[in-house]
């Protein structure tokens, strides 16, 4: 049994976690519209690779953190759309909270050194 | 919370039973990205075809994304694995006559093995059925003397034995017997087995229902209670519960019914006993030499065998010097119970289980061979999987699963075949193995089978897997290249080799078997046993207590008898001879008082007897009816006795003292093998029934057609003057002669038709083999032939390369025959293990089979059209 690999050298798997589970906050989205809301709300700094996001969007699924259902696009096509689910509201916020205690101490140590 | 692990193994499960839909759903939903992707870069004015190929680059590899996706929901190597069988079964499928014949050489073999090993298993591995089995022993008496390690014990010495032991924490006996039984419909013969006290004790065994012996019970001098069979209380007493206390009529004296033992666990002394029976101690012969129980006894928990042997040693050194006369060759020997219930049969199944793994080694290696034969077709096909990246697990992996597919349908057939032979195996060797009838497929066969199904998998996929996977990509991705062939061919040679030396073992084995057999076979009994009808009968005391109603009898039936249309002449023996009883006395000679000659048989005689059996007079007279009770004790011998009884002259007219009575010989006849055709034959007097009348006897019939058709008649004669009397083993001489070598005839049977197989076998992969030669080396006969060689030449070279390898497996097998034939020394007659006849014989045989098999092929390269076979590729 394989253990899934992460192709994506920039993002680390936690913080597409945590990113994913953040954007999904103010309502359901398709897989396409996640990328591309990560996109630019990081200015166009954060690129989600496709071969990262998909195996990402089915393992937090998998774990029960999101929902996902088959609606209809903007464009009336059929998507997946994927929604928190109550454990993926406790997971970010236990995530959001990990992160500011990283990013602080992190930035910290850039300051002072 | 569920740990992750389970929550996750819960998903796959669930993700298994949908996962078509699942994988549907990925594509889409992939598709979907691309597809939006696209309509960015088109409402940015790129071109749609632009637009498309931009959106697929940004896009990375789908096929990698999808995958890492689905190992999230699948176990990969289960899938990896289904695909491996599915693409097995196709390969095998689309390959019938292979499959089959690979199939079936695996199922004979795995199926042979696991008969044996049920057998195996039941009668050798399988702990006895009682309470702590280890713990019991059987107590043999020896004898220094005649050097028989299997003697009775005495009532008297077994009394002793069990006061001054203090090894035992119980010693019993019993002693089998068969007696009859009125009060059912006809009467019946029933097997019996009489204990003492302790017998139950020592096995220690509950009754189903009621109880077993108490100390009262032996008290007396006539035993009165009974405890039944479970299989005797099933059959006689429809399972009656209220059984108990019911009685029944044994040899005319009633029994009471006091319990019924549970079935199959309890089967002691044999699977034939029908009854237990107290043997009241007051009715014991006191006699120190009358030795007729056989003793059985527990070990004290933590006394090794040894242990108790040497105490026991110290008991009979005492008893023979305070008993000297009966006494000073007498010894015990202990052996573990569960191997003294098998141990004539313990030899033939080890070695029949040696054979039968031969036969699948054979067939293992045939199959093998096979494999090799289809993966070199397919070496192409692997070496472009390897070619465009298949790792070399991968292929290995692949080819095992479909030679471990092979097996396991092998296996599955083989099963069934086990079935089906373990019971021809019981009905061959008939009720007498002890606890052989146990046989049956339990869990430690089925592991047993599992076992010799996944082991042969994987030895004879691997080999030709492993070489196949690392071939010279370069030369087999060429058409037509030859090179790696010579490498293989010998390899596959090698195996042939193998198995024609097995073979051979196996031919000698049996061909020794058959040998012996038929020198067996081959023995003049010293009587003529065509057209002979035997009846026997056992008078109950009660109604022929004494000698002159036993007379009246036999001459009342005789006299039936002898009018009996079809009837030529009868007569009356008081056992029948190769009929399995003996009974034996010293004869003391006549003015030699120290002389005697030991251990003389009785058999007790109608003066018709001689005649019907056509027994030769070779001096003197026949007993007439004038050697009557009241007329002089006469006796007939045989040239046996009559050589040891008076070395240098005439016999007649000598006397001696024989069962208490002193007799003068009238007359000799031919020796009669009566212990069985492959013993000696052995001091014999034949004494008139009218001087000496026994409560058993056998009538003899000598008819006028097949003697079978008169055996109604005789019956109905005898049921004429007792309708009560048990007439029992009614059959022809030549059944009771079959009969006595049936062991011998079965043992060559079982090793001669297994040794057929694996000669059967070994030519199908020496054909194979060669014909495979053939085939790879067309090219070069078409060569030859062109260059001007005859097909003779071509016939005599094909011949040779096939006749090499059978006479250098020949040559091998033949080296370890002669070293593996001393195990069954002990089972032949007249035929040493290394008889060159039988060597030779079997050499014979297997070279004429050879030379056929190879003959095929080789005439199809005979036949090849040169122009053909130069452009053979």
């Amino acid at each position: 049994m394989g253990t899934p690999r992460e192709s994506d050298g920039d993002l680390l798997q936690g913080t597409l976690d945590m990113l994913v589970l953040k954007i999904l906050v103010r309502g359901p989205l398709h897989g396409y519209a996640i990328a591309e809301l990560i996109h630019e709300r990081s200015d166009d700094v954060l690129r989600v690779e496709e071969g990262a996001l998909y195996p990402a969007l089915h393992r937090l699924e998998l774990r029960g953190w999101l929902a996902a259902e088959w609606g209809v696009s903007e464009n009336n096509r059929r998507a997946k759309f994927y929604k928190l689910t109550a454990a993926g509201r406790r997971q970010l916020e236990a995530e959001c909270e990990h992160w500011s205690r990283m990013s602080a101490a992190i930035a910290r140590v850039m300051r002072t050194a | 919370m569920r740990p992750e692990w389970l929550a996750n193994l819960w998903l796959r499960m669930k993700a298994l039973a949908r996962r078509e839909k699942l994988d549907r759903d990925l594509d889409d939903e992939l598709q979907f990205h691309l597809a939006m992707r696209e309509q960015k870069y088109l409402e940015a004015g790129a071109t749609p075809e632009d637009a498309r190929n931009a959106a697929r680059r940004g896009f990375g590899n789908a096929t990698r994304m999808k995958e890492s996706s689905r190992e999230l929901w699948s176990f990969v190597w289960l899938e990896t694995l289904s695909q491996d069988v599915r693409f097995g079964l196709r390969m095998l499928r689309r390959s019938p006559g292979f499959t089959a014949v690979a199939v079936l050489t695996l199922a004979l073999g795995i199926g042979a093995n696991t008969a044996i090993f049920s057998v195996v298993n039941a009668a050798l591995l399988r702990p006895l059925p009682y309470a702590h089995p280890d713990q019991l022993v059987r107590v043999w008496g020896t004898n220094s003397r005649s050097g028989n390690l299997h003697a009775w014990a005495s009532y008297p010495d077994l009394q002793d034995w069990r006061a001054q032991n203090t090894v035992f924490s119980a010693m019993g006996a019993f002693n089998e017997d068969d007696w009859t039984w009125t009060g059912g419909r006809e009467p019946e013969q029933l097997h019996i087995c009489e204990v003492t006290e302790d017998f139950f004790a020592v096995l220690g065994v509950q009754p189903l229902l009621g109880r077993t012996f108490s100390r009262q019970d032996f008290a007396g001098r006539q035993a009165s209670v009974v405890i039944l069979s479970h299989k005797f209380w099933q059959s006689r007493f429809a399972s009656d519960p209220g059984v108990l206390g019911r009685s029944i009529t044994l040899e005319d004296k009633n029994y009471t019914i006091i319990g019924v033992m549970p079935e199959a666990r309890f089967q002691f002394p044999s699977p034939a006993t029908d009854l237990w029976v107290a043997l009241p101690v007051d009715s014991q012969d006191s006699s120190r030499g009358s030795r007729n129980l056989s003793a059985i006894a527990r070990l004290r928990p933590g006394v090794s065998l040894a242990q108790a042997q040497e105490e026991m040693n110290g008991i009979t050194a005492r008893l023979k010097q305070l008993y000297p006369d009966s006494n000073a060759v007498i010894g015990v020997r202990l052996e573990p119970l569960q191997e003294a219930l098998v141990e004539e049969s313990r030899s033939l199944l080890l070695i029949l289980f040696g054979v039968v793994a031969l036969v699948l080694l054979i067939a293992c290696v045939n199959v093998a061979n096979l494999l090799f034969s289809r993966v070199k077709r397919r070496e192409k096909e692997i070496a472009v999987r390897l070619a465009v990246g298949a790792g070399r697990f991968r292929v290995v992996r692949q080819l095992l699963t479909e030679s471990l597919l092979l097996t396991f349908l092998g296996g599955g057939a083989g099963i069934l075949l086990a079935g089906w032979g373990t019971r021809a195996l019981l009905l061959a060797s008939g009720a007498n193995v002890p606890r052989m009838q146990e046989a049956g497929l339990d869990g430690r066969v089925l592991i047993f089978a599992a076992l010799v199904s996944l082991i042969p998998g994987v030895l004879i996929g691997l080999v030709p897997a492993l070489q196949a996977s690392k071939p010279d990509l370069v030369e087999d991705l060429k058409e037509g290249a030859r090179g790696g062939s010579l490498r293989h061919l010998r390899l596959r040679g090698i195996l042939v080799v193998a198995e024609v030396a097995m073979s051979m073992v196996l031919l000698v084995g049996a061909g020794l078997l058959l040998n012996s057999f038929w020198r067996l076979y081959s023995v003049a009994p010293g009587f003529d046993s065509g057209n002979v009808l035997t009846l026997r009968v056992s008078l109950p005391d009660s109604r022929y207590p004494d000698r002159q109603r036993a007379l009246a009898l036999y001459d009342n039936v005789l006299g039936r008898l002898r009018t009996t249309p079809g009837v030529e002449s009868a007569g009356v023996v008081s056992m029948l001879p190769l009929g399995g009883g003996r009974l034996c006395n010293d004869a003391a000679v006549e003015n030699r008082p120290d002389e005697k000659v030991d251990c003389v048989e009785a058999r007790m005689i109608t003066p018709d007897y001689f005649r019907v059996m056509r027994i030769p007079l070779l001096k003197g007279r026949w007993f007439t009816e004038r050697d009557s009770e009241d007329a002089l004790r006469v006796a007939v011998i045989d040239e046996t006795f009559a050589r040891l009884l008076s070395p240098l002259d005439d016999a007649i007219g000598k006397r001696f003292t024989f069962r208490g009575q002193v007799r003068e010989v009238v007359g000799v006849v031919g020796d009669v093998h009566q212990l069985g055709l492959g013993r000696a034959t052995l001091p014999e007097a034949y004494l008139p029934l009218r001087q000496a009348p026994v409560p058993f006897a056998a009538f003899v019939l000598r008819t006028a057609s097949r003697p079978e058709n008169l055996a109604p008649a005789a019956r109905e004669q005898i049921r004429a003057a007792d309708r009560d009397l048990l007439v029992f083993a009614v059959q022809p001489m030549n059944q009771v002669v079959s009969e006595s070598i049936a062991a011998p005839k079965l043992r060559a049977v079982l090793l001669g038709s297994f040794a057929g197989l694996a000669l059967f076998l070994a030519i199908i992969g020496l054909a194979s083999v060669v014909a495979y030669g053939v085939t790879q080396r067309t090219h070069e006969f078409g060569i030859r032939l062109a260059l001007g060689a005859g097909p003779r030449d071509i016939l005599l070279q094909v011949l040779a390369q096939g006749m090499r390898l059978t006479l250098l497996g020949a040559a091998i097998g033949l080296l370890a025959s002669v070293w593996l034939a001393r195990f069954l020394a002990a089972m032949l007659f007249a035929v040493k293990p290394t008889d060159a006849a039988t060597l030779a014989g079997v050499a014979v045989i297997l070279f004429g089979v050879a030379l056929c098999a190879c003959y095929l092929p080789a005439r199809k390269a005979m036949r090849m059209d040169p122009v053909i076979a130069l452009r053979y590729e």
